[in-house]
């Protein structure tokens, strides 16, 4: 496996970690790996990695999240506005939720969990060796860091644009097809169809980018793309709920006993502007129960250590309302129920 | 019939990622009963999650606007879900509130919906 260099240049990579053993493994094996079309450069600090940056060309900084004094999340913030076109990933040995949305809000291009394994640690370099050949998109890049996958895909159906979001981390690369604002086909490793779209879904950590579209080899999702998403973040819950985590044995199927219809959605801003209203006559009363589910859930949160709001979830008689909150939007979703085989 | 919650509560603590939990009646400050009352009905496991926050809970609860155009009386719980844990709160018909509040992907998570059936079904009288 090598990851060239463009123009026959070695492309300069410096890790940040305070562990100087492992910055000593890394730099061993990844030049070994790009039969030396890597440079390796080390620093154990971040104040040792900004020396090293303003003395010579780096393309790519590796830093990890947990050092003393000023830890990988600052430094890759710093880095943002000093080294602007510098390209910037994160290597953590604990990937959370929180961390990885403050590093890719901070800055980041990749997040990625350390290795555990030889097949590990090829992954992380064939992942580090794509990020090098990434040309920089101007205007966009910085739009993609701040959001989560579904809301890209929200995002490209309510505006019904035709584009691919591929999405990786170290377990899977994924495809997901996105025509004319509806779900077409989705590809994970092996699986097509809604599996592999619940699984992209369901992913821990990860990246992801929009690509131009190209028709799909085959079309593998049918029907409302709200409802699609509903159901990965219902998948997604169970599956966490029974402990499952990204792999081969992740339950990505669909419920069987009950059929839902989907009865209405409103996207709209933190603010209270609809961006999408399709819940009937009268928006208001939806954007007003939205803004007071969000306020009530930030006194919960100002009373219990429970980590950022989510969603809120009502369960009916025959049906469910779910309240989502994502990045700058707040998502009303209503869904009919009823007792069936599918 | 505080006895029975009471009862109730202290068997269910023990699932593992529960957190706290509580029973009060839905309409306590109209009630005039106050927090005292109200923590007394409440369980914590965790010292990050003590009775008397349990207590501000189940008074923020009561808040919980209907949802638009829905009859109350078709509601079956609520969950609200943050990066590390949940709160599901149910109502009885007989204005009592329940609330418990547990950890993210911990067996306590995956049993919500019987431990509210549970509720919504305990006898309070022989």
């Amino acid at each position: 496996m090598t990851n060239g260099t463009t123009n026959g240049t070695q492309h300069q990579i410096l890790f940040v970690d305070d562990d100087a053993d492992f910055l000593l493994t890394l730099r061993d094996l990844y030049e070994m790996m790009s039969e030396r079309s890597w440079q390796i450069h080390s620093a154990t600090s971040a104040n040792q990695a900004l020396e090293i940056l303003d003395s010579q060309k780096i393309d790519l900084v590796v830093v990890d999240v947990n050092m003393p004094v000023i830890d990988g999340i600052q430094l890759i913030g710093i880095l943002q506005r000093r080294h602007p076109k510098l390209k910037r990933a994160v290597l953590t040995g604990l990937a959370t939720p929180e961390k990885r949305a403050a590093s890719l809000a901070n800055g980041a291009d990749l997040f990625i969990e350390k290795a555990t394994s030889p097949e590990g640690y090829k992954s992380i370099f064939a992942m580090l060796g794509e990020l090098l050949q990434w040309a920089p998109r101007e205007g966009f890049q910085g739009v993609l860091r701040k959001v989560g996958l579904q809301d890209v895909i929200q995002m490209e159906c309510l505006a019904r644009n035709s584009s691919i979001l591929e999405v990786y981390n170290q377990n899977v690369l994924g495809r997901i097809y996105i025509e004319d604002g509806q779900l077409v086909h989705a590809v994970a490793a092996e699986i097509i169809g809604e599996p592999a779209l619940y699984r992209l879904l369901s992913l821990p950590g990860g990246s992801f980018e929009l690509a131009q579209f190209e028709p799909p080899p085959e079309k593998t999702l049918a029907g409302q793309w709200e409802m699609l998403l509903m159901e990965a973040a219902r998948v997604k819950d169970e599956n966490a709920a029974a402990g499952k985590t990204d792999d081969a044995k992740t339950d990505t199927t669909a419920p069987s006993k009950t059929s839902a219809r989907l009865e209405g959605t409103l996207v709209c801003t933190r603010a209270g502007e609809t961006l999408f209203d399709a819940v009937g006559d009268d928006s208001n009363p939806h954007v007003a129960w939205l803004k007071q589910m969000e306020q009530q859930a930030l006194q919960f949160g100002e009373v219990l250590p429970l980590g950022g709001f989510d969603r809120m979830e009502t369960e009916l008689a025959e049906g469910r309302v779910i309240a989502l909150s994502r990045a700058n939007k707040l998502v009303f979703v209503r869904v009919s129920t009823t007792l069936g085989s599918k | 019939m505080n006895e029975i919650f009471n009862q109730w509560l202290d068997s269910r603590l023990s699932v593992p990622g529960m957190l706290a939990c509580g029973v009060a009646p839905a309409n306590m400050l109209d009630s005039g009963v106050g927090s005292a009352d109200a923590s007394g009905l409440c369980r914590s496991t965790d010292a990050n999650f003590t009775v008397s926050q349990m207590a501000q809970i189940l008074r923020l609860l009561q808040d919980t606007p209907t949802v638009p155009d829905t009859d109350a009386s078709a509601l079956k719980w609520r969950t609200w879900t943050f990066t590390n844990g949940k709160i599901r709160s149910a109502i009885r018909p007989d204005g009592l509130l329940f609330a418990a509040v547990v950890l993210a992907n911990s067996d306590a998570a995956q049993i919500l919906d019987p431990l509210t059936e549970e509720f919504l079904a305990l006898k309070t009288a022989a």
